[in-house]
C-alpha cells in the first residue's frame, strides 16, 4: 500500500465542514482516525464502500471527495502500452 | 498508532524477546536437537503471560484506540501480513520434512507432508468458494 492514484479533497471538504476533525469523519464512517489519515495522505486507497462513506458523510457526490489520475497509476499505464503493441 | 498497530508490535517484541532466547539457549547447548517438552511449554506459558500483561498495559494507558474495532485497513494489513507469515511457516514445515526424511522419522515426515496437502486443498477449496459466491 503505497501511495495510490487517487487523490482526494477530504481535508478541504473537512474544513468546509465545520473543522471537521479526522477523528470525528472516522467515527462517522467506521474508520480509525489513523485510516483517515492514510487515506488523506494518498497512503491507503479505501475500498469503494468506504469511499461512497466517506462522500455520504460529507453530503457531497463521490467525483468531489476522489480524483483517479491516470497518468500517476502505473499498473493501468504498462496495459495501456500492451494494448497499444498488440494493436499494432 | 492503531491499537492493532501497538499489538503488533507488543507480539514483535514478545516474540523476538521469548523465542530469540530459546534459539540461544539451543545454540548455547550446542545443538537444535536440544531441549524438552518442559522448557518448551515454559517458554509458550512466558510468552503468552507476557503478550496478556502487555496488551493490558497498552489498553490502560490507551483505552479510547483500545476501545477501537478494527477497520478495513487493519483487516488488509493483516491479510497481506499473514500471507508472508504463511509463506515463512511453509518454509519452516518443508525444512522440517527434510530432516524428518534425512533421519528416517516417516510418522512426522508423513504429518508434515500430509498437513502441507492439507492446506492447499484448503487454500484452493477456500478460492474456488469465492469465485462462485464473489469475495
Amino acid at each position: 500500500m503505497g501511495k495510490t492514484p487517487i487523490s482526494n479533497r477530504i481535508r478541504v471538504l473537512r474544513a468546509e465542514h465545520g473543522d471537521m476533525s479526522q477523528g470525528d469523519l472516522a467515527a462517522r464512517i467506521g474508520m480509525t482516525r489513523q485510516t483517515v489519515a492514510a487515506i488523506e495522505k494518498g497512503k491507503y486507497a479505501p475500498t469503494l464502500e468506504a469511499a461512497f462513506r466517506i462522500a455520504a458523510a460529507f453530503g457531497v457526490p463521490f467525483s468531489e471527495v476522489f480524483q483517479y489520475r491516470a497518468d500517476e497509476d502505473a499498473a493501468f499505464l504498462k496495459r495501456q502500452k500492451q494494448t497499444v503493441k498488440t494493436d499494432g | 498508532m492503531t491499537f492493532k498497530e501497538k499489538s503488533a508490535w507488543i507480539m514483535l517484541a514478545a516474540l523476538i524477546w521469548i523465542f530469540g532466547g530459546y534459539a540461544w539457549s539451543l545454540y548455547e547447548a550446542g545443538s537444535f536437537g536440544a531441549g524438552t517438552t518442559d522448557v518448551m511449554v515454559v517458554t509458550i506459558i512466558s510468552f503468552v503471560a507476557l503478550i496478556v500483561a502487555a496488551h493490558i498495559a497498552a489498553a490502560i494507558f490507551s483505552p479510547k484506540s483500545a476501545n477501537e474495532a478494527e477497520d478495513e485497513r487493519d483487516r488488509r494489513i493483516e491479510l497481506k501480513a499473514d500471507e508472508l507469515g504463511g509463506f515463512v511457516l511453509g518454509l519452516a514445515a518443508l525444512f522440517a520434512l527434510a530432516v524428518a526424511l534425512f533421519e528416517g522419522a516417516y510418522l512426522t515426515a508423513n504429518i508434515l507432508f500430509l498437513g502441507l496437502a492439507a492446506s492447499e486443498i484448503v487454500k484452493t477449496l477456500y478460492q474456488v468458494f469465492l469465485y462462485r459466491r464473489g469475495a
